[in-house]
């Protein structure tokens, strides 16, 4: 018995002498912490998909469905790029903040696109990818094309109606799906010199102002007309909700 | 008997995987001289459980929300894997196209009407998540089919992981590009000097190779394709490859199918509106639809109704009725 629990103390200290070691030999990494929180609004308040709001033309609508490809995500300090994420997929329904370890580092800039790039999106298999890649066939959570292979960089989906009378039934769907290579976009913002030591954190919160997407100024969408696309099915109207919809974020 | 033998040897090697671990082994797919050699593609060269595999999950009905359809479902053995609807339909459903043939698809340099999609193994994902197809979604599947004998065994024998996206896609691809053919009286003829050609057949096979006709210069080569898109002028509301490029001029633009086996695979064009090979004759006689994209050479041609005849004679020549009869496509449970 006593030989049996000397033996277990050796083994004891033996394991963590190991441990130590490896400790020793392979330090940690230093990190930081970058969080990316993006916040889907309309007109200033955060966004309910049970709310219904009134567009440009006085129509009633809600927002039931958000989706988008966040990708290359880069922090900048100069000449100097540092990739954070190759990808990431928001949902509306089941928001996440992006959280991301980094290395200790001085940016004065933030970008991403918005959609996915062409060296991601043109004859990719996605089944080649692990579930937890948000590209992958599971992880891309129908966002993907079947028949012209290519990933759909983002879906608004809802339900609208024309009267504008107070309490009136959203009887029918408006859906946005927009991709291709021409609708993919890169944002890029300024964010002054944000220096991150060991063990700091940092969280960027990313406004969405969904009420971009039907009220952009420049280019407001009249549901009653313009309602449906699957990009190749309307590609001028895909272009211009793309063209809203990267208006809609602002980094606060 | 040939059948009971083949039933025999599957039933073999899958009893056999739960006891002692299935065994997997490179084979080759049996083809024509006469056809190009295969480039399969890097991991997904051909075994026997991978093909054995795919041919499991061509005809598994778990793939369908209503667990009811199969890919066999729209792809019948019969029919030169079509299904011989004017399109194909899944309950309400209605899909958009005449289903196409599988045969020789292991040459295909991309797939769909408009060649929107680069690989068969991108394909298969296409009917399983597509609305008006099986309309599922991956993790749906691969849950179904763990719980199904054999998937798992067969899944880490063929590819050395669990069954998964990569493993169904790949094992799909590898059963369609086994299905082979090139065994009709025409290749018989044409390459193997055979004498049972008619004199019908020969003066059909000599108009449509003819700068006359001009059939051959789409539907060229060894699988009577040359896989570019072309408007007959057929009027509908398919805008073919303008889909995928934004063009006007691509409207209504289809890639050329193959005409092998085309006597099995009525009824004709992506509409499914032609429900003869006389009629599609008659069509390309009379000088195609009106549609503003036609093809130049889709013209009025005044052929004779006997050189019209001897087209059909050379079209219904392409059959391969061992390709039909192939009872290694057909699933364990057909036999």
């Amino acid at each position: 018995m006593k030989m049996k629990i000397v033996n277990n103390y050796f083994f004891v200290v033996l394991l963590s002498v190991f441990f130590m070691s490896c400790g020793d030999d392979n330090p940690a990494a230093p990190e930081t912490k970058v969080h990316l929180k993006f916040i889907p609004t309309f007109n200033g308040q955060p966004l309910s998909i049970d709310s219904v709001y009134i567009n440009s033309f006085g129509q009633q609508l809600r927002v039931e469905n958000v989706q988008f490809y966040l990708t290359n995500i880069y922090t900048h300090n100069g000449a100097d790029s540092t990739l954070l994420k190759q990808a990431f997929l928001f949902t509306l329904l089941e928001p996440k903040t992006l959280s991301l370890n980094v290395a200790p580092q001085t940016f004065s800039s933030i970008s991403f696109g918005v959609g996915v790039p062409g060296n991601l999106n043109k004859n990719v298999d996605p089944s080649q990818y692990a579930n937890s890649n948000p590209l992958s066939v599971q992880g891309s959570n129908g966002m993907f094309w079947y028949w012209n292979t290519g990933y759909i960089f983002v879906k608004v989906e809802g339900r609208y109606e024309l009267t504008g009378i107070p309490n009136a039934p959203l009887m029918d769907s408006y859906a946005f799906h927009l991709g291709d290579d021409p609708l993919y976009r890169v944002l890029h913002f300024d964010i002054g010199n944000v220096s991150l030591a060991e063990g700091d954190a940092r969280t960027f919160n990313i406004e969405v102002a969904m009420d971009s997407v039907f009220n952009r100024p420049a280019d407001p969408i009249d549901l009653s007309i313009d309602n449906l696309t699957h990009t190749t099915s309307n590609f001028p109207l895909a272009e211009r909700v793309t063209n809203n919809f990267v208006s809609a974020f602002h980094l606060q | 008997m040939k059948k009971l033998i083949f039933y025999f040897f599957l039933s073999g090697i899958l009893s056999g995987c739960a006891e002692k671990g299935l065994q997997d082994r490179a084979v080759s797919f049996k083809q024509p001289h006469y056809f190009p050699p295969i480039n399969f593609p890097e991991g997904n060269e051909p075994t026997l459980l991978r093909f054995e595999l795919g041919k499991k999950l061509f005809y598994e009905v778990k793939l369908s929300k209503n667990e009811d359809q199969s890919c066999a479902s729209c792809h019948r053995l019969p029919a030169a894997f079509t299904d011989g609807r004017t399109v194909s339909s899944f309950h309400e459903n209605k899909f958009a196209r005449n289903a196409p043939t599988l045969a020789n698809l292991a040459w295909s340099p991309y797939f769909m009407s408009e060649g929107g999609v680069p690989t068969l193994e991108l394909q298969a994902l296409g009917p399983i998540h597509e609305k008006h197809e099986f309309e599922l979604n991956m993790e749906d599947v691969i849950d179904r089919l763990k719980s199904r004998e054999n998937y798992s065994a067969l899944s880490k024998a063929a590819y050395g992981r669990e069954l998964d996206a990569f493993v169904i896609t790949r094992a799909l691809a590898c059963f369609e590009r086994s299905l082979i053919s090139g065994d009709s009286k025409f290749d018989r003829h044409y390459f193997l000097n055979s004498n049972d050609y008619s004199d019908l057949e020969k003066q059909g096979m000599a108009l449509f190779f003819s700068e006359r006709t001009q059939c051959s210069s789409c539907h060229a080569g060894s699988f009577f394709t040359d896989y570019q898109f072309y408007s007959l002028g057929l009027e509908d509301a398919d805008i073919g490859l303008e889909r995928r490029t934004y063009s006007e001029a691509d409207r209504g633009k289809i890639k050329t199918p193959t005409l092998r086996n085309i006597e099995l695979t009525s009824p004709y064009m992506h509409n499914g509106s032609m429900s003869s090979l006389e009629e599609v004759v008659s069509f390309y006689n009379s000088g195609g639809g009106t549609r503003s994209t036609k093809d130049a050479r889709i013209k009025p041609l005044n052929l004779s109704k006997e050189e019209e005849a001897a087209l059909v004679a050379f079209l219904k020549s392409l059959t391969d009725w061992n390709f039909v009869q192939n009872e290694n496509f057909l699933s364990a449970e057909e036999d």
